[in-house]
């Protein structure tokens, strides 16, 4: 029986912080042996630190990149110890964890993502993953904002994406700074700017707290049915797999049943998130 | 007494004096009064007073700060709210007190293993039968007669401290040894209001979260000496633990301690600062190093 | 009906000592034994109940050297264990659907359950706080138990599996136990638990939790005690040379259980917590597994500090219209 609580190692092949103000850093894991096991944009990873413990992180990447990409931001014991690693040392992995964003549901349908903040992870998964399959979606439209232009996540990636065309990009942040040329204001009053159709269309939203809050009545002004909204949830977890308990809303498990859930599910749910 | 209480009550929701009264009913269980949160002048005639009021309700205070609320209080109970003022934890006019001079709580506990129905002097708790201040040392009314102070008796603490330090520590890791770290004993206790207790912490991790003798020794001397100079003698800790550990020995060591090399008690007035938040030059020195 | 003198199943019992180990009540809890001896029944029911058997405490997942080397223990014990009630066989049965699953089945807890023999004992005398009969079983129930015995003073009735019954010997019997298993029966309070799981759904957002929350303060008693409640946390102990990691149990009560390292506490609030725990057994274990995730022992009634009763809960949830 395979046991699902012993981490896979993993070598840092590369680790950089993301913002200025070194709260964020980006590492990208490789196996120790073997090749990156298969997942699904919008799953999770447990990353352990021997000594330290586990804490769960959304994945970055796509399995064709052959690495596992994670931005952490710096909070507590394990995330401390996760922004010391350098390239070259090992740390544990469990996973792939939980569900994805459910793309099949996609196929044939415009897409729009609406983020802010650090929570842009897994988008990244999944924007890649929509780019690498272009020709199965319809419209792409992304709207991602940060306090600063430094917490954006994955600039450069996002100036590739801008220069592409093949999404409509609305990129902003909070307040005007010398230099930025993107939109300014916050991500709920962007997204009513961009105004995107309902129209067969599915949205993907995540962000902090209260983006969420504020984003959940323009999305619903512009017309987005509850069914069509996904977002991911999180929550303090340990095992990961639905035994130990803690991250559950309801009868579902935050790490089994979700971290994806649809706004239509949320609703019918305690409001424990 | 009982009579008393709800009339109390009673015309402090009429009047609107109060949101809520907190005191005690008959429980669901034998020998057995629990805490009733009471919001109706209706509701009055839930409220009792006997001998298994054990609980003390001072522990719920902090959840209703900023609003006014009576409370039926022991002497013991009188003395956590006064600790609770002195510590900055509770405005004095957000409570009403109904003082009730307790003439002690039984061990129903005891009493049902024995097959006692009816209380008597050998079933009340060690505290009560040695209680020094059994008339609540702050109310705003008083539900009865005062009751006179019954005699101090550290006998319990004194047979621990006559013990060889083995014999001792024999004592501690087989009585101790049984907590199952269910925290009753912290939620009970009005004094335990930490937002995050030393016993949570992960940054540094005062003790691991086991059951490891070791550490079960640890979180339990942590907690008593969490107590030092505060502890009120109420009992509340021992009576909440599932296991029935001997907590109030540990807790009346440092209060019998503080008594003597400070002579301060916890809770009695509230002119006075907490003992270990004040320095005296006249403070023993002899334990320093 | 098959039957066994009291002495020789103790004898038999014992000589297994080594073959198994042997988990039996002893005194506020069940230990592993070395000797029958040292069993000892305190009342009815045991402070802790047997789950400590299956989920202990405090379990090992790994360990790992000065070279971070993983090493999960080999554990090839084989288990007996002696004196559960029929409240606790089903409690273990609950538990199966969490760590028995299909997709990340509980390597640890699966090893422990298989290597189990469950020897039951019928209540002939139930306790006032009893309410298992609410639950579509009862004190003479045999469940999952590879064997029931049933108290007839100097010995014991047996029913269950034959290879145990004739390892230890039991022989045939005209008796039959139905006369104290109605008179057990009898003795037990229900609770009416009919439609509960969706009046818990449909006053979720009432002010139903935050009332009955009122005097909980919110410790682990009953969750430790009872017998169904599963929930753990994982920690690492670091060590000279390496470390572990291990699993300990943990409570929907307390307020640090969901405390993310953000400050943000999605149950912060007292009756939050209340509603997960009452819930999570009387309306999200009916709903995933459609059995109540409650056995009735009333551990968690007896054991409260400040005598929360679920009995009065559910039967007010019942009634409530708030």
């Amino acid at each position: 029986m395979d046991n699902p609580y012993i981490p896979v190692p993993m070598r840092v092949k590369m680790a950089r912080f993301e913002s200025d103000d070194r709260s964020l850093k980006t590492i990208d894991l490789e196996p120790v042996e073997g090749e990156v096991f298969d997942f699904m944009p919008g799953q999770f990873c447990e990353i352990s630190i021997l000594g330290k413990g586990e804490a769960p992180f959304g994945i970055a990447s796509v399995p064709w990149e052959g690495i596992l990409r994670f931005t952490i931001n710096r909070a507590g014991l394990v995330t401390t110890a996760i922004h010391q690693l350098e390239e070259g040392d090992v740390v544990g992995v469990r996973g792939p964890l939980g569900n994805w964003y459910p793309v099949d549901l996609f196929e044939g349908k415009n897409i729009v993502i609406v983020s802010g903040g650090f929570a842009f992870t897994t988008l990244r998964s999944l924007i890649k993953y929509l780019l690498k399959n272009r020709e199965r979606f319809g419209k792409l439209t992304l709207v991602y904002g940060a306090r600063r232009p430094d917490l954006l996540l994955y600039r450069d990636e996002i100036e590739e994406w801008e220069k592409s065309g093949e999404m409509d990009m609305y990129i902003t942040i909070d307040k005007p700074v010398e230099g930025w040329e993107g939109y300014v204001g916050f991500v709920p009053q962007v997204l009513e700017q961009a105004s995107p159709s309902p129209e067969n269309a599915y949205l993907v939203m995540c962000g902090p707290p209260a983006m969420i809050k504020f984003t959940l009545p323009v999305i619903e002004k512009l017309g987005f049915k509850p069914e069509t909204v996904f977002t991911s949830l999180e929550r303090r977890m340990k095992c990961g797999f639905g035994k130990c308990g803690r991250c559950n809303i309801g009868k579902y498990y935050v790490c089994k049943d979700g971290p994806v859930f649809s706004l239509d599910q949320l609703n019918k749910l305690p409001k424990e998130y | 007494m009982t009579e008393k209480i709800r009339e109390i009550a009673r015309r402090l929701l009429e009047n609107g004096e109060v949101e809520l009264v907190i005191g005690f009913e008959k429980g669901t269980i034998p020998l057995k009064s629990r805490p009733v949160f009471i919001e109706k002048p209706e509701e009055v005639e839930k409220l009792i007073w006997d001998g298994f009021c054990e609980n003390n309700l001072a522990t719920y205070l902090r959840r209703y700060r900023g609003r006014k609320v009576g409370i039926v209080a022991k002497g013991c109970d009188s003395r956590a709210i006064v600790n609770l003022i002195v510590e900055g934890q509770l405005n004095r006019e957000d409570v009403y007190i109904i003082g009730v001079p307790c003439t002690g709580m039984y061990d129903r506990r005891k009493m049902i293993r024995d097959g006692k129905e009816e209380p008597s002097e050998d079933y009340l708790f060690l505290n009560c039968k040695t209680c020094p201040y059994p008339t609540p040392v702050l109310y705003d009314e008083l539900a009865g007669e005062e009751v006179s102070p019954r005699d101090r008796d550290y006998s319990d603490v004194e047979t621990i401290e006559k013990m060889s330090s083995d014999e001792r520590w024999e004592w501690f890791q087989r009585e101790f040894s049984r907590c199952i770290r269910c925290y009753a004993c912290r939620e009970a206790c009005p004094m335990c209001f930490c937002e995050f207790c030393f016993v949570d912490e992960n940054r540094p991790e005062w003790v691991e979260g086991g059951i490891h003798p070791s550490d079960l020794g640890f979180w339990n001397l942590g907690r008593a000496f969490h107590l030092a100079g505060r502890c009120v003698e109420c009992g509340a800790c021992e009576r909440a633990c599932p296991m029935e550990l001997p907590l109030m020995v540990l807790n009346r060591k440092m209060v019998k301690d503080v008594k003597e090399i400070f002579d301060y008690e916890a809770g009695v007035s509230l002119d006075e600062k907490p003992v270990l938040g004040t320095f005296n030059p006249e403070d023993r020195e002899d334990f320093i190093l | 009906m098959k039957r066994i003198e009291k002495n020789k199943f103790y004898e038999k019992l014992n000589g297994m000592i080594g073959e198994y180990r042997v988990f039996a009540p002893s005194g506020d809890r069940y230990r592993y034994i070395e000797d029958v001896s040292e069993i000892k029944f305190d009342g009815l029911l045991t402070k802790m109940s047997p789950k400590a058997h299956f989920l202990p405490q405090e379990e090992e997942l790994f360990r790992w050297d000065e070279k971070e080397n993983i090493k999960v223990k080999d554990v090839n014990d084989r288990y007996i264990v002696f004196g559960m009630r029929p409240c606790e066989v089903r409690a273990v049965t609950l538990l199966d659907p969490t760590f028995d699953t299909e997709k990340f089945p509980d390597p640890y807890y699966i090893n422990r359950r298989k290597n189990t023999i469950i020897i039951s004992i019928a209540c002939n005398e139930p306790l006032e706080t009893c309410f298992c009969t609410s639950f579509g079983y009862g004190p003479f129930t045999k469940g999952d138990a590879d064997l029931m015995l049933v108290d007839m003073g100097d010995y014991f009735l047996g029913e269950g599996d034959e290879d145990i019954l004739n390892l230890f010997g039991f022989t045939d019997s005209e008796e039959d136990y139905r006369e104290l298993k109605e008179k057990a029966e009898s003795r037990i309070g229900r609770i009416e638990i009919e439609g509960i799981p969706e009046k818990l759904e449909q006053i979720r957002e009432t002010d139903f939790f935050k009332k009955i929350t009122q005097r909980c303060i919110t410790c682990g008693t009953c969750t430790f005690l009872c017998p169904t409640c599963y929930c753990f946390d994982i920690q690492d102990r670091n060590r000279l040379n390496g470390g572990k990691r291990v699993r300990v149990w943990d409570s929907c009560m307390f307020k640090i259980y969901t405390h993310e390292t953000s400050g943000h506490n999605p149950r912060y609030e007292e009756h939050r917590r209340m509603r997960q725990r009452v819930m999570h057994k009387f309306a999200y274990y009916p709903s995933l597994y459609n059995q109540y995730g409650c056995v009735g022992c009333g551990r968690c009634v007896t054991y409260c500090p400040v005598n929360f009763d679920i009995r009065e809960v559910i039967r007010e949830a019942g009634g409530y219209n708030g």
